[in-house]
């Protein structure tokens, strides 16, 4: 089994980054590239990169900052991907995988044709759930200039969800996205949805510290996502990363990059 | 032979953007071939990862590169097969059920591990990447970045590195002058950097 991941969500509004708050509200926070670079720096276990401009084609723009930053991070990258052209387009500018969601619930097809050309293993399933906090979510589409926004039950996302050959979903706690200490979803969604996934399972929305070690200790996740956290304070990376590693411990989490330098240095 | 040019074999997929980034990092011209004819032209040529194995295998067919791999496999060029690329190497590819070319013989199959795919980091047998003199730079706290669904059977291999908690699954295997890699190393940090430039070294000691 591999070591559970720290990822870093960097979401992007109309060629920009952007703190994001559920998805409502966002304040801009400088350049893509120049964000990818210092993650990069931190040595974060991959970058997810999602553009929440809600419009039915790929930005070029965040095209163009991929390859500019020239990292060596793994990036996933999601919003907008319609087409093999798009994920062409991706894949030559420094992306590794691929965040699918409109095209996931609403056009199965396409979805099996990009796994066909591509591979399952360069594709992520995204599920944004709404009404976490009310202990009864659902799975939220938001529209775009194309189609409209659609409410789906549980039951009717997993019937989708289980046939679909992503490699690993992405579990978003939309209302709570950016409000730190506020996820709720690992509270609220049925264990037998969450094992009918059958896959690697990334939360992202607003998860806190105190949450991070429960999370990391069931067996179905495969990493946690963290946005406006890693953007608001320099180095929050590392130290998030060491707080939680524990080699004893059953979190499984991947070496943080001070305990690796430790130990290089202890070999020395 | 000192490497100068690395030369990428696309096959209809490929992160190919990642590992151009790579390999100027550490201070080679790269660039992509339009043509198989080209594949003899290069120092280094790396068949890239991220794609289906079908996929590739008729991309490769259609532009004549199976005879253009074959040839500098005849001649002992260095070749590099990241992922995807690596498993083509094998002699059967249960993705695609069909032939891979056959320098390797064992098969690419579909990973037994209940989330059925291998997603991120993973620390390498050590004492046997040592063993291939791939291990300067490196220790054992490092780790690798895997993302795939098929594996590279380890039976009756030597020569090969395989994930430090699964036995059964080839890391890296080095043949001559040809080496594949299951996982990426264009994308598995500073670690990745230092095996490539470990493997461009024991390419050009030979």
């Amino acid at each position: 089994m591999s070591l559970k991941r720290l990822v870093a969500v960097v979401t992007v509004r109309n060629g920009l980054v952007v703190k994001s708050y559920g998805y409502r509200f966002w304040r801009p926070a400088g350049g893509l590239a120049s964000a990818l670079r210092e993650l990069d720096s931190w040595c974060v276990d991959e970058i997810v990169i999602l553009d929440i401009s809600r419009k039915p084609r790929l930005d070029h723009r965040n095209v163009a900052a991929i390859s500019q930053a020239m990292v060596t991070t793994p990036i996933i990258y999601g919003g907008g991907v319609r087409t093999e052209s798009d994920v062409l387009a991706l894949l030559q500018a420094g992306c590794d995988r691929i965040v699918l969601e409109s095209l996931l619930f609403r056009n199965s097809e396409t979805t099996m044709l990009l796994c066909e050309r591509f591979g399952n293993q360069a594709f992520v399933g995204s599920i944004p759930f709404f009404g976490a906090n009310h202990g009864s979510p659902i799975v939220r589409l938001m529209g775009d200039e194309d189609v409209n926004a659609i409410d789906m039950s549980l039951d009717h996302a997993l019937r989708i969800l289980q046939v679909s050959p992503v490699s690993e979903f992405f579990l978003i706690d939309a209302d709570n996205e950016g409000f730190t200490g506020q996820f709720s979803l690992h509270g609220c969604i049925p264990k037998q949805f969450l094992m009918a996934l059958n896959r690697g399972l990334i939360w992202f929305g607003g998860i806190g510290p105190e949450q991070m070690r429960s999370l990391l200790e069931m067996p179905q996740t495969a990493a946690l996502a963290l946005g406006n956290r890693l953007l608001e304070r320099e180095v929050e990376y590392s130290k998030v990363q060491d707080q939680i590693f524990a080699p004893t411990d059953k979190t499984n989490l991947r070496p943080g990059l001070t305990s690796r330098i430790a130990y290089n240095a202890m070999k020395d | 032979m000192t490497l100068r040019t690395i030369g990428i074999l696309p096959h209809g997929g490929g992160n190919i953007g990642s590992i151009i980034n790579a390999f100027r990092a550490l201070g080679y011209s790269t660039r992509v071939l339009l043509s198989s004819e080209e594949a003899d032209k290069v120092d280094l040529l790396v068949v890239p990862g991220v794609g289906h194995a079908g996929s590739a295998l008729k991309s490769l067919q259609e532009a004549g590169s199976f005879d253009a791999l074959a040839k500098r496999k005849s001649r002992e060029l260095p070749i590099l097969g990241i992922c995807l690329g690596a498993q083509l190497f094998t002699s059967y590819l249960e993705e695609a059920n069909s032939a891979g070319l056959g320098w390797l013989q064992t098969e690419t199959v579909r990973l037994e591990n209940k989330k059925r795919f291998h997603n991120g980091w993973f620390h390498l047998d050590f004492e046997a990447l040592s063993g291939l003199g791939l291990s300067r730079g490196l220790s054992p706290v490092d780790t690798f970045y895997f993302n795939h669904e098929y594996k590279i059977r380890s039976d009756g291999l030597t020569n090969i590195v395989c994930i430090e908690s699964d036995s059964t699954t080839v890391a890296i295997f080095v043949d001559g002058l040809t080496c594949g890699v299951q996982f990426h190393p264009e994308k598995s940090q500073r670690a990745g950097q230092v095996f490539l430039r470990n493997l461009i070294g024991r390419f050009d000691e030979s």
